[in-house]
């Protein structure tokens, strides 16, 4: 940076995604204090450990390989050509470390961080109350670390191979995050089963009351605030557009993940307007539940968030609204049909909200650009392979597959004795000794 | 002795990496010994588990312990 405008726009980015890394850890406070609330008091500590040490576990597995994968994998390998050299991106890399040729690298990599525990911490919320810290953490690094920065790179990269070869357009992640880790925590629960308690004999669901509605509300609106900067870090703040593809001559913008053009205070509207779709049909499919108004809010951000970078705003709140709707019901079917227990919700409003929103983008952006970088277009087709890709095959299939083996380890799930005793039940007992020990020592000083 | 690759700024444009043992060797060997510890963690925290869920079977627990408790 030899003259104060590079340094200007080198700074003014490195500041940026900064500044979003900030804001996105509050999606991490917010699914702490959800998960929290949802669960009953004699699981706190473990639920609320379980979801903590995802930061530290897949930081420093995303720093060994989970960076690298995403610049070495677009290619798939071997679907469009081979592993890319992403030296530059390895756990031994310069680039990596603190050094005066690159200012970018470590914004960019904790960006995408935030994004890795944003997809284990919405597998962990599904999972609550039964499933053993030591199994979901390995799964966290599966998820975190690994499968949904394979399909970053497939689908998120501007020369990944589903974007060059399905057209496949998801610029705030309906699949890329959401699909992947619904489908992933769908995988999960298959193998997992269900609470003790939550279905009768004759197949009815209980419901299993949040321990406490207004920890859960203050979690949602947590995640809510932390999502603009999900907004924010999915763009690249200023790009020279004109210059790299769009006619020579210098024109700056601000781009999405793929290099196209959009604009921050376009985003701003979708973003707000799909929420708005979400929350309307929310309140009304459930009669003014506020778990249900708050997640389907949610469920309208993720379903309309592959488009999100060029709708019109009304199609934005339409989309949300409709995504909100099918995310609800096909919860309560699946839930009924197949007694699945998910007790956050995530499989609906991540994963099925993501794949209805990227079913209906291929319609809505059909014959879009898909990339600045070839001829590939969105077409209803490619977005639904893609997120049959982004549901089944890397959220699916990869957990049913690592949940039988941690089963047939007796790994996965805790024993019975310990989920209805609960599995803070040691932790209590110790407090209740050390209150009592210290009543007795105060009224006899 | 110094343990990074510069010893005063006066050729700030020569500075790259700043932090201390620079070389591929050492960053290879640090990269070693963070990756085992990140595996040991795991393979502790399992058998923390384990010994965990065994005392609850063993001292027979019931689902009323946890109200008992919190009265």
């Amino acid at each position: 940076m030899d003259n104060e405008l590079s340094a200007l726009n080198v700074i003014f980015t490195e500041a940026y995604y900064w500044i979003t890394v900030v804001m996105m850890f509050l999606i991490h406070v917010g699914f702490c204090m959800y998960e929290v609330g949802v669960s009953r008091y004699k699981n706190h500590q473990h639920t609320l450990m379980k979801n903590t040490l995802i930061i530290p576990l897949v930081t420093i597995t995303f720093y060994f390989f989970g960076w690298w994968i995403y610049f070495a994998f677009p290619n798939g390998p071997f679907i469009t050509g081979g592993l890319l050299d992403a030296s530059f991106a390895s756990a031994t890399a310069i680039e990596m470390t603190p050094n005066m040729s690159d200012h970018i690298m470590g914004v960019f990599w904790a960006a995408f961080l935030l994004f890795s525990w944003t997809a284990a911490s919405i597998v962990s919320g599904a999972v609550i109350e039964r499933i053993r810290t030591g199994a979901f953490l390995i799964l966290a690094v599966l998820i975190g670390s690994c499968m949904w920065i394979i399909d970053a790179a497939w689908g998120w990269h501007p020369n990944g191979w589903m974007v060059q070869l399905l057209g496949y357009h998801d610029a705030y992640a309906s699949g890329v995050i959401h699909a992947i880790a619904g489908g992933f925590a769908l995988g999960i629960l298959v193998v997992l089963g269900a609470r003790i308690g939550k279905f009768n004999k004759d197949g009815s669901a209980n419901t299993i009351i949040p321990r406490s509605p207004w920890l859960v509300t203050v979690g949602i609106f947590l995640i809510y605030t932390g999502f603009w900067g999900f907004y924010a870090a999915c763009n690249v703040p200023i790009y020279n557009a004109g210059a790299d593809y769009g006619g020579g001559a210098d024109l700056f913008t601000a781009t999405n993940i793929y290099l196209q053009p959009t604009t921050l205070s376009g985003i701003t509207i979708n973003f707000l307007m799909s929420l708005s779709g979400g929350m309307l049909i929310g309140y009304l499919v459930s009669k003014g539940d506020s778990f249900w108004t708050y997640s389907l809010g949610l469920a309208g951000i993720i379903g309309a968030s592959c488009g999100n970078d060029v709708y019109h705003p009304y199609q934005a709140m339409i989309i949300g609204g409709v995504v909100a709707y099918c995310a609800y019901h096909l919860h309560h079917w699946v839930e009924n049909k197949y007694k699945i227990d998910d007790a956050v919700g995530a499989v609906a409003v991540h994963g099925y909200a993501g794949v209805v929103g990227l079913l209906i983008s291929g319609f809505v952006l059909w014959g879009m650009p898909a990339t600045p970088y070839g001829d590939a277009v969105v077409t209803p087709w490619g977005q639904a392979i893609g997120a049959f890709i982004m549901f089944f095959v890397l959220g699916f299939l990869p957990a049913w597959i690592g949940a039988k083996i941690l089963n047939s380890m007796g790994m996965l799930r805790v024993p019975r004795e310990a989920e209805l005793a609960g599995l803070d039940i040691l932790e209590m007992e110790s407090r209740s000794n050390d209150q009592a020990t210290f009543i007795k020592a105060e009224r006899g000083a | 002795m110094a343990t990074t690759n510069y010893t005063s700024y006066e050729n700030l444009a020569d500075i790259t990496i700043l932090s201390p043992f620079p070389g591929s060797g050492s960053i290879l060997l640090m990269f070693v010994v963070c990756f085992v510890f990140w595996i040991v963690f795991h393979v502790k925290q399992i058998n923390a588990e384990n010994k965990h869920y065994d005392e609850i079977k063993r001292r027979g627990f019931d689902s009323s312990s946890a109200d008992k408790m919190s009265e």
